[in-house]
C-alpha cells in the first residue's frame, strides 16, 4: 500500500523541518515552541533518527522527556523511532498522546494513520487523517493518504458487497510499511539548509560497504513538495539516501515485524537485487542516479497520463525495440493512438525497485497502475530497461512480467 | 421440496460475510464533513477535490438517471468543488420534480430499504456525508446487505477520486452486475406510479372472507401486499422480489421462469423444516394449476421463499422460478398469508386502476354469472349448457359433450333447484385479458339434496359473451 511510504517520510520531514527551521519561522506548530535549536539534546535525537540509530534516538529522547515529559518534538521523534523499530503499538501510544496534548498538530495524526493502516485498521486511519485535515485543510500528505485509505476502505466494502474474502488486509499494510524502510527520500528541490547539512554531514554515515548494484525501492507517488505551507515545505531535508541501504542491518528488527517477515516480495526484493551479480560498482552515491532513473520513469508515466504522445514517445531511446517485433513506426503509431484515444488515462508507478548498473544502464521493476475510461488494470508488473543518454535516462526495453 | 427448489439451492455459492468495522466509523464521523476546508488554495487539495467532485458527479448523475429516466445527467463536471455540484444536483431534482415529494425518499415499510432510499436521496442531494452515515447505520443493522456495501464502496471511491461502480454498465462480474440491477430495480420506487386509491387490475373483487392478497409486478421486481378494503383491494405494503433467472412466463420444467397467472398459496413451510437456502420460510404455489396443465405447462416447486443467512437479497432475476424475498420481508409477509386461500397474481406488469372503476367487461361478466345461476335454477338444460364453452373441461369430464351427458342425468331428476352464490372472488388472469378466475361459495338446494361448497370457475370472453371453460372445487 502506497500510503505507507509517504507518511513515514513525512514523519522525518516534519521532524527535521521543525528542528531545522523553527528558530527562523516558528509561527505554526507547537512543535516549534520546543525551540530545538536551543536544545542540543533534541538536535542529537534528530541526528540519531536521521542516522537510523533509532534505539539511540529513543534513549536520548527519554533523557529529554525525563525533564520535559510533555515535549512534543521529543515525543514525536521517539514515535518515529519506535515506528522504524516496528514497535507499532508503542508508537501509536506516543503519537496518540501527542494528539491529545496538541490536537492542532496534523503530523501526529498523519503518522497515527500510517500506523493504524499498517495494522489494517483503516477506519481508525481514516479518522486520524480526517482530523489531520480538519486541523490543516491544506495538508496535502494527509489528503493523499486519506485518498488511499478511502480507496482501501472502498475495496473492503466492495469485497463485502461481492462477498469476497480477500484475507487479512493487515498483512498488506504491514508489507507496505516494511517496504518503506528501503525507501529513499524525495528529491529536495531547494537549497539545502546549511544548518541541516552540517548536522547531516555527521549524521549520514558514509557507505561502509558500497552495495552494487544499488538497489532501492521507491515510493512512486513521491510528489514534489509544494508550496502551500512554505515553512513546512521549503525545509524538506536533502535526500536521505544512504541510511536505508547502509543501515539495513540495523533495520533488521523492523523487518521482522510479525506476520510479514519472509512472506512478502517486498521484504525479499531489495536484498535479492543487491545480491545480483555486480558489475564494477559505481563509486559515486548510486542512489542519486537511481533517483534520476526513477524520475525518468515518472516522467514517462506522467506524459502518458497527460496523454501527451510526443512527450511519451520521447521517453523511449532511439535504440528502443518493441518487444512484439513491430517496426518502430508501426509501434509509434499504435502507441500514439492508445495514449491519446481514451477520454482519460491515469498511469501510476508504485513499488518501484531500481537497479543502476555501472555501465550506464538501469532497470526499473514496478507495478503499473492503469486507469482509463476503457480499462483498469492495477496488476501489471513492468520492467523498463533504461540507458543513460547524456544526462537523461531513456527507455530501451519494456516488458511486462 | 420440488425439484425446481432443489436446483435453486445451487444458484448461490455460500460464502462468509466478513465482519464489518462500522462501530468505529460511526463513533468518529460526526462533523467531519468532507466539505470542510473547501476554501483552501492549496493546489494539491484542489486537485483532490476536483477528482472527488468528478467522481461524485458521476455517481450522482448515474443515480439521477436511474431514478428519473427523463432527467438529464449533468453534461460536464463543475469546475469548482462539491458545493457547486450539490447546488446543481439539487436544482435538477427540483426542476424535473416540481413537487417536493419527489425529492424525498419513497415510502417503504421495510427499515432496511427505507435507509437505503435515504442514503440514495442524500446522494442525489449531493451529501456524501449524510449518505455515508445513513449507509453505516443500515450496515450496522443489516451487515449482510451487499447492495449497501456496494454503495458504501462507491461513496468511498468517490471520496478517493476513483470512478464508481454505479453508473458503469455491463459489468463482467456477475455478482456486481446483480447488485447493480438490484439497485436499478429498487430505485424504481422513485418513479412508482400513483397507487393510492387504486387496485391492481387482476383483482377485480375479493371475497369478504379474504383479508389479503398478493400481487407481483415482474417489471418492477416488486411484491405487493393487498388488503381487501371496502372500496376494493388496495396496497398496504410492497417489497423487492426476485424472480426467475430467465424472467416470467413459465412453460416448462427447468426453464428458470416464474409463472404468470393467478395462483393459490397452498401451504406454509416453516423455517426449521427447510435448509438455510430458503431462509425464514416458504409458501408453495399451486403452479401448475388446472389451466396450466391443460395448456401443457410443466414444472413444479414454485414457492415464495426467503434467502440464506449470509444473503440479504438476491439479484432481480436469479431464481429457478421461485419468488424470493429477503428474510426480513418474509417475516413481515407471513402474517398476511392464509395458506389454502390467499391468492397471488403474478404479472409482467401490474396495471393499477381506480378502485371504484367498473369496466364494461366486468359488468358483462357479472351479468353472465348471474344468468348462469338463474338458468341453472330453471332446470332448462340447454340454457344452462349454453353458458359453457366448447372447450370446457372439469376434473371429471374432458369435453362439453361429456358435461352435457352428466348434467342431463342430474337435472332430469330434480323438481326444484335453488342456487346461491356468496363470497365472490373475481380475478382477471394477467396472462390473458379474456380469462377470469371466479370463485364463490355455492349453496345448492334441491328436492333431493342440499350442499355447500367453494367452487372455482374460469370464464372466457368471446366477443361479448362470457362462457365457462373450467369448473371445479376450489
Amino acid at each position: 500500500m502506497k500510503l505507507l511510504v509517504r507518511p513515514l517520510r513525512n514523519a522525518f520531514r516534519a521532524g527535521a523541518l521543525t528542528l531545522a527551521l523553527s528558530a527562523l519561522f516558528s509561527p505554526l506548530a507547537l512543535l516549534a515552541q520546543t525551540a530545538p535549536a536551543a536544545n542540543p539534546d533534541l538536535l542529537e535525537v534528530s541526528r540519531l533518527v536521521r542516522a537510523g540509530q533509532y534505539q539511540g534516538a529513543i534513549d536520548k529522547a527519554n533523557t529529554v522527556l525525563a525533564t520535559k515529559p510533555k515535549d512534543a518534538l521529543a515525543r514525536f521523534l521517539k514515535g518515529v523511532s519506535l515506528t522504524e523499530l516496528g514497535k507499532t503499538n508503542d508508537a501509536i501510544a506516543i503519537f496518540q498522546s501527542i494528539t491529545e496534548d496538541n490536537p492542532e498538530l496534523p503530523e501526529p495524526y498523519n503518522n497515527l494513520a500510517v500506523l493504524y493502516a499498517s495494522k489494517g485498521q483503516f477506519e481508525k486511519a481514516r479518522t486520524a487523517l480526517e482530523l489531520a485535515i480538519q486541523t490543516h485543510p491544506s495538508y496535502s500528505t494527509a489528503h493523499e493518504n486519506l485518498g488511499d485509505v478511502y480507496a482501501k476502505l472502498a475495496s473492503q466494502a466492495y469485497d463485502r458487497a461481492l462477498q469476497l474474502d480477500k484475507g487479512n488486509s493487515a498483512v498488506q499494510g504491514k508489507l507496505g510499511l516494511i517496504k518503506d524502510l528501503f525507501s529513499t527520500q524525495p528529491k529536495a528541490s531547494q537549497k539545502p539548509d546549511p544548518q541541516k547539512v552540517a548536522s547531516l554531514a555527521t549524521a549520514a554515515p558514509a557507505p561502509a560497504v558500497a552495495p552494487a548494484p544499488a538497489a532501492i525501492s521507491v515510493a512512486a507517488k513521491t510528489e514534489p513538495v509544494k508550496a502551500a505551507e512554505p515553512t513546512r515545505v521549503s525545509s524538506a531535508p536533502p535526500p536521505l539516501v544512504a541510511p536505508p541501504l547502509n543501515t539495513a542491518p540495523t533495520t533488521g528488527p523492523a523487518r521482522a515485524i510479525p506476520v510479514t517477515s519472509g512472506t512478502g516480495a517486498a521484504v525479499a526484493a531489495p536484498p535479492a537485487q543487491a545480491i545480483a551479480p555486480a558489475p564494477a560498482p559505481k563509486s559515486v552515491v548510486p542512489s542519486a542516479e537511481a533517483e534520476n532513473v526513477l524520475a525518468a520513469v515518472r516522467g514517462w508515466a506522467g506524459a502518458w497520463s497527460k496523454q501527451d504522445a510526443d512527450a511519451y514517445l520521447a521517453a523511449y531511446a532511439s535504440a528502443f525495440k518493441p518487444d512484439d517485433g513491430k517496426s518502430r513506426r508501426e509501434w509509434e503509431k499504435e502507441r500514439r493512438d492508445r495514449v491519446t484515444s481514451p477520454s482519460y488515462v491515469k498511469v501510476d508507478v508504485s513499488d518501484a525497485a531500481v537497479i543502476v548498473n555501472g555501465d550506464g544502464t538501469a532497470e526499473v521493476k514496478f507495478r503499473q497502475g492503469y486507469d482509463s475510461n476503457r480499462l483498469k488494470n492495477h496488476s501489471v508488473r513492468k520492467t523498463l530497461s533504461l540507458v543513460k543518454n547524456g544526462s537523461s535516462w531513456q527507455i530501451v526495453r519494456e516488458r511486462n512480467s | 421440496m420440488g425439484q425446481a427448489g432443489k436446483s435453486c439451492a445451487n444458484a448461490i455459492a455460500n460464502s462468509d460475510m466478513p465482519q464489518t468495522e462500522q462501530a468505529a466509523l460511526l463513533r468518529s464521523r460526526q462533523n467531519l464533513s468532507p466539505l470542510a476546508g473547501l476554501n483552501t488554495d492549496a493546489r494539491r487539495t484542489k486537485v483532490v477535490w476536483l477528482g472527488l467532485t468528478v467522481s461524485v458527479a458521476i455517481l450522482v448523475a448515474s443515480l439521477y438517471t436511474i431514478v428519473s429516466p427523463q432527467g438529464a445527467a449533468p453534461s460536464e463536471a463543475p469546475e469548482n468543488p462539491a458545493r457547486r455540484m450539490i447546488a446543481s444536483i439539487s436544482s435538477m431534482v427540483h426542476t424535473t420534480a416540481p413537487s417536493e415529494r419527489a425529492a424525498r425518499s419513497p415510502r417503504t415499510y421495510a427499515e432496511a430499504e427505507s435507509l437505503l432510499f435515504d442514503a440514495i436521496t442524500a446522494l442525489r442531494e449531493g451529501s456524501l456525508h449524510r449518505a455515508e452515515s445513513t449507509v453505516n447505520v443500515l450496515l450496522q443493522k443489516y451487515p449482510n446487505y451487499q447492495l449497501a456495501h456496494l454503495i458504501q464502496a462507491d461513496i468511498l471511491r468517490a471520496r478517493a477520486g476513483q470512478p464508481t461502480h454505479i453508473g458503469q454498465e455491463n459489468s463482467a462480474n456477475p455478482k456486481l452486475a446483480g447488485l447493480l440491477t438490484e439497485l436499478h430495480a429498487r430505485l424504481g420506487k422513485y418513479s412508482e406510479p400513483a397507487i393510492d386509491g387504486k387496485r391492481p387490475e387482476p383483482f377485480v373483487q375479493l371475497s369478504p372472507q379474504v383479508r389479503f392478497a398478493i400481487a407481483v409486478d415482474v417489471s418492477r421486481s416488486r411484491l405487493y401486499v393487498l388488503e381487501n378494503a371496502p372500496m376494493g383491494p388496495r396496497r398496504v405494503m410492497d417489497m423487492y422480489a426476485t424472480i426467475g433467472a430467465s424472467g416470467s412466463g413459465k412453460a416448462k420444467e427447468g426453464d428458470k421462469r416464474t409463472p404468470v397467472g393467478v395462483y393459490n398459496i397452498l401451504s406454509a413451510i416453516e423455517r426449521d423444516k427447510l435448509s438455510d437456502f430458503y431462509g425464514e420460510g416458504a409458501f408453495p404455489l399451486d403452479y401448475p394449476n388446472v389451466l396450466d396443465r391443460r395448456a401443457g405447462k410443466s414444472g413444479f416447486g414454485i414457492w415464495i421463499h426467503g434467502v440464506p443467512k449470509e444473503t440479504f437479497a438476491r439479484a432481480p432475476r436469479s431464481s429457478e422460478g421461485c419468488i424470493v424475498i429477503s428474510n426480513e420481508d418474509l417475516k413481515t409477509l407471513t402474517p398476511y398469508i392464509q395458506p389454502g386461500s390467499t391468492q397471488i397474481a403474478i404479472a409482467d406488469s401490474i396495471n393499477w386502476v381506480p378502485a371504484a372503476q367498473v369496466s364494461k367487461e366486468e359488468h358483462g361478466l357479472r351479468r353472465a354469472i348471474e344468468s348462469w345461476r338463474i338458468d341453472w335454477e330453471s332446470r332448462d338444460l340447454n340454457r344452462y349448457i349454453d353458458h359453457y364453452a366448447n372447450t370446457f373441461f372439469s376434473d371429471k369430464v374432458s369435453s362439453l359433450d361429456e358435461w352435457r351427458v352428466v348434467r342431463r342425468s342430474v337435472t332430469e331428476q330434480k323438481n326444484s333447484v335453488a342456487v346461491n352464490l356468496n363470497n365472490l372472488t373475481i380475478a382477471q388472469l394477467p396472462s390473458s385479458q379474456d380469462i377470469v378466475l371466479v370463485m364463490f361459495d355455492q349453496s345448492y338446494k334441491s328436492d333431493t339434496a342440499e350442499t355447500t361448497m367453494r367452487k372455482r370457475q374460469y370464464w372466457q370472453r368471446d366477443g361479448v359473451r362470457w362462457k365457462i371453460i373450467y369448473e371445479g372445487n376450489a
